[in-house]
């Protein structure tokens, strides 16, 4: 099938290849990595994981965290007397971490005094009882299943049917570390790195397919499920082992607030209105 | 022209903005969305019940209840009951019923029900929407029937569960400052504009908040001595800060203009014209030049910008 045209000592080898290899290698690996993106996207879709629920005082809790980061951050829009008033209420509410929904030491959900429905006592998590974090972990385990059993379908078949083929020169020049990369399955010392090997050209379909499942895909929540950004395994998993303790989070974002000094944000505004008006 | 009327419709179905439409305007809005639909290709999914959303909310606009019920009932099958904007509908429309049905005349077997359905499944199951989302449609209903005392307690209470949602505290700023309690109108518009520091329509209602408070307490105006005059003309300069901040972030934002122009003219008068405050004096004449911009305006702001020119 592929037959040496020029061979000679010192000269880089130049390969003729049977046109026949474009329709009968190249396009059916490139159309079958094509289809099973589509597919895996929408087998992705329907095992897609549901929107994970909590308690309500766990939202309130993380509320009260966001809400001390956001003081720190934009403080500044604040009057000086507005900046010292929430810095007190914040540092002290987040210092005594009364919006903590699982304390450590009582284990009991804590509320606040008004609080009439929620208040109800109960042990700490164990994560793998958690519904929300067995339903994470599984959805992962479906996710990593649906990209991994069709790699596998598919690799099986190239390397079966395809294996050793030298399909295509890349269209430009690369060095000698990419062989490996590019020539897995062809036995050559001395051909040119541009030169890709059919289980090569699987790999680089596979790595090189998102930006056109972006064009195709006209979905921000479909594409990011193909690249696969959505398994990450701890969100929606708030107070998992090896999570962030969220009283502890309190305390020392109350010791940041505590001593977080005022800064004006609008000092010099006028002059920058005057130059961007003027 | 698709793409235009497409980010029309989903713009104002995200935003809320059918909420400030006027009948016709409905009645546009609704033919525009169903022959969009009935036509319509390419739409995400996520775009499409967007939309569908639009279209459930203005049948009720409408009075076109049937249909209504009929896109909750598709919306049901897709989702389940027991999904953040289903409760929603289905209190809106367990409203209507109870609207059409002459015997029960009040909103309170739908006020009952989203009572129950917080404190039995909500506080215990919920996500970041559903919670509040029902929350504040039982603070709008309540306020029809409560003292705004109470509704104001009412949101606090909701505000200690959830201090990050800055649509709340706007509404409790709007009714301190309808109240004329600029302190608390003040902190409450500090809050957004903490939240969204962005927000230049915010940042103009906390300036005006604050040239209000500066406004009723009339014994700084009076008392002229050196130190009341550096303290009036601190607070002058803390709400003309805001409104400098607003058109920073949104040029066309004419309200914020013409109250720099007003608290420029102000802090010169008070002054006498002093030197230190030559800034307010450019500051002025830029506020005017804005004011005649009248090409950019609409039919309102023309008018309140002429008032303010002919009363500076």
């Amino acid at each position: 099938m592929v037959s040496t045209a020029a061979v000679a000592i010192g000269a880089i080898a130049e390969l003729t290849l049977d046109p026949n290899l474009k329709y009968n290698v190249l396009l059916p690996i490139s159309i079958v990595m094509i289809l099973t993106g589509l597919i895996r996207n929408y087998v992705m879709v329907l095992i897609r994981p549901n929107i994970p629920v909590m308690p309500r005082v766990k939202i309130t809790e993380q509320q009260y965290i966001n809400k001390g980061q956001i003081l720190l951050q934009n403080g500044a829009v604040l009057t000086p007397d507005g900046f010292k008033m929430r810095k007190e209420l914040m540092a002290k509410l987040l210092g005594e971490a009364q919006f903590v929904a699982v304390k450590q030491n009582n284990n009991a959900i804590t509320n606040d005094a008004a609080d009439q429905g929620a208040t109800q006592q109960q042990k700490p998590e164990n994560p793998l009882s958690d519904p929300n974090a067995s339903d994470a972990m599984m959805s992962m385990a479906k996710g990593n299943l649906a990209n991994y059993i069709p790699q596998t379908l598919i690799m099986w078949w190239v390397n079966h049917f395809f294996a050793g083929f030298v399909l295509m020169k890349l269209p430009f020049p690369l060095t000698v570390r990419f062989k490996e990369m590019l020539q897995s399955g062809v036995m050559t010392n001395d051909l040119d790195a541009r030169w890709a090997s059919s289980i090569s050209w699987y790999f680089i379909s596979m790595f090189g397919m998102n930006p056109l499942f972006n064009l195709i895909l006209n979905d921000a929540t479909l594409q990011s499920d193909v690249s696969g950004i959505s398994n990450d395994p701890t969100m929606g998993m708030p107070g998992a082992a090896g999570g962030i303790n969220p009283e502890q989070t309190m305390r020392e974002l109350s010791n940041d607030i505590t001593i977080a000094p005022y800064e004006n944000g609008y000092e010099g505004l006028e002059e920058k209105i005057l130059k961007i008006y003027s | 022209m698709s793409i235009p009327l497409k980010e029309k419709l989903i713009s104002i179905a995200t935003t809320g903005y059918y909420a400030q439409l006027d009948p016709k305007q409905i009645e546009e809005t609704y033919h525009e969305l169903k022959t969009y639909l009935k036509f319509s290709t390419g739409l995400t999914n996520m775009e499409y019940f967007q939309l569908l959303d639009l279209l459930l909310i203005l049948c009720l606009y409408k009075g076109r209840d049937t249909e209504a019920e009929f896109l909750y009932k598709a919306l049901c099958d897709k989702f389940g009951e027991d999904s953040p904007f289903l409760h929603y509908y289905r209190s809106l429309l367990h409203e209507i019923g109870n609207i059409n049905n002459p015997d029960v005349e009040d909103t309170t077997p739908v006020e009952k029900d989203i009572e129950n359905l917080i404190s039995t499944h909500l506080e215990v199951e919920t996500d970041n929407v559903d919670y509040l989302l029902m929350s504040k449609r039982y603070l709008m209903l309540k306020k029809r029937g409560c003292s705004i005392q109470t509704w104001l307690r009412l949101c606090f209470g909701l505000l200690e569960k959830f201090p990050m949602d800055a649509e709340l505290w706007y509404s409790c700023a709007l009714e301190y400052f309808k109240l004329e309690l600029y302190d608390q109108a003040i902190y409450c518009f500090e809050e957004v504009v903490m939240l969204t520091p962005f927000n230049y329509v915010a940042l103009g209602s906390l300036g005006e908040a604050l040239y209000y408070k500066y406004k009723s307490n009339t014994t700084t105006i009076t008392n002229k001595n050196n130190n009341n005059l550096a303290e009036t003309i601190y607070v002058l300069q803390e709400a003309l800060d805001r409104f400098l901040k607003s058109v920073e972030l949104s040029e066309n934002y004419m309200k914020s203009w013409c109250f720099i122009a007003i608290i420029c003219k102000e802090i010169l008068d008070l002054s006498n014209n002093d030197k230190k405050y030559s800034k307010k004096r450019e500051l002025l004449d830029l506020a005017k030049r804005q004011l005649q911009k009248t090409d950019i305006m609409n039919e309102s702001d023309k008018t309140a910008c002429k008032l303010v020119l002919s009363n500076i």
